[in-house]
């Protein structure tokens, strides 16, 4: 996938998984991941930006299983940010959408 | 890879940051790998997973050579001039990062694979040097089997050759290769 695509689309998965409810580094890993084709280490610098812009704060919570845990919190800006990003991207997907259809409808058409 | 070398590794690689934000940086990825272990991945998956710690290490300087030149701007001329001298800093920053850390390593690779190609071709043209003057030796009156020696050494020597080089041309494709998709990456990073 195009790196610049892919950078503003992971932005969005993460928004959105915090939108739900808080989560720690590795559960939003594993979780895109398993969903979108990246390398598990882009996340981590993404998250550190979010962090560095005020989308989202960090709190450490002790394990009883495993190492103590960083959870990441969306933050009101994060949370506006995130409305937006959804606007951009069902505009995106829309538009993209109008123009494979009309496309193929050209070429049923030949 | 172990979690100690990845993390050794990335460490090297994360430098040319402030110290606190490289402990801060290692102390994810230690996280990252000691959740793995509680859930039985082996230290080699998580860092194969992961990725090269070198490209880890280059997301940090760019996205903070970017978070440098990109105060809150209102006006698009703004936004444009602002992102020319972004791109100018991720360039400065790219271009510290490369001849550091990037540019001693691709010399040795370099280095390598003409190595290889000056022994390939040394060895199959000795190798045919060889078998011409047993050859020759051989029309001139000397020992039938001393001469026949001399070539199947002559043709042994050569095989290596063609061996060597064989192996300096897959070196050679994947070294070019990889120089090619990391330029590619570089300009990428400064068009963004």
């Amino acid at each position: 996938m195009n790196i610049q695509l892919k950078k503003g689309v992971l932005e969005l998965c993460v928004l959105s998984l915090l939108q739900a409810q808080d989560r720690y580094g590795y559960e939003l890993v594993k979780t895109i991941s398993e969903n979108v084709a990246i390398s598990e280490g882009t996340i981590y610098p993404l998250l550190r930006r979010l962090q560095n812009d005020g989308y989202v704060a960090t709190y450490v919570i002790e394990s009883q299983e495993g190492p103590p845990r960083k959870y990441y919190r969306l933050s009101p800006s994060g949370q506006q940010t995130l409305l937006q990003l959804i606007r951009e991207w069902n505009g995106l997907v829309r538009g993209v959408t109008n123009i494979l259809t009309r496309e193929q409808e050209v070429e049923q058409h030949d | 890879m172990t979690k100690e070398q990845y993390l050794q590794e990335l460490r090297k690689f994360l430098q040319r940051l402030p110290e606190s934000e490289q402990e801060e940086i290692l102390a994810d990825y230690d996280e990252h790998f000691r959740m793995g272990q509680a859930e039985g991945r082996s230290d080699a998956e998580t860092a194969a997973a992961l990725g090269s710690p070198m490209e880890i290490a280059r997301n940090y300087y760019t996205q903070r050579a970017a978070a440098v030149s990109t105060p809150p701007v209102e006006s698009e001329a703004a936004a444009d001039d602002v992102n020319v001298l972004r791109s100018l800093i991720v360039l400065l920053a790219l271009a510290a990062f490369n001849l550091i850390l990037v540019l001693p390593l691709w010399l040795a690779g370099a280095g390598l694979v003409l190595g290889l190609l000056g022994a390939g071709i040394g060895l199959t043209f000795g190798g045919g040097a060889a078998i011409t003057t047993s050859l020759a030796a051989l029309i001139q009156g000397m020992a039938a089997a001393s001469a026949l020696s001399g070539v199947a050494s002559g043709v042994g020597l050569a095989a290596l050759g063609l061996i060597v080089l064989l192996l300096t041309f897959i070196v050679g494709r994947w070294f070019i290769q990889f120089t090619v998709r990391y330029l590619r990456w570089n300009a990428d990073a400064i068009r963004r």
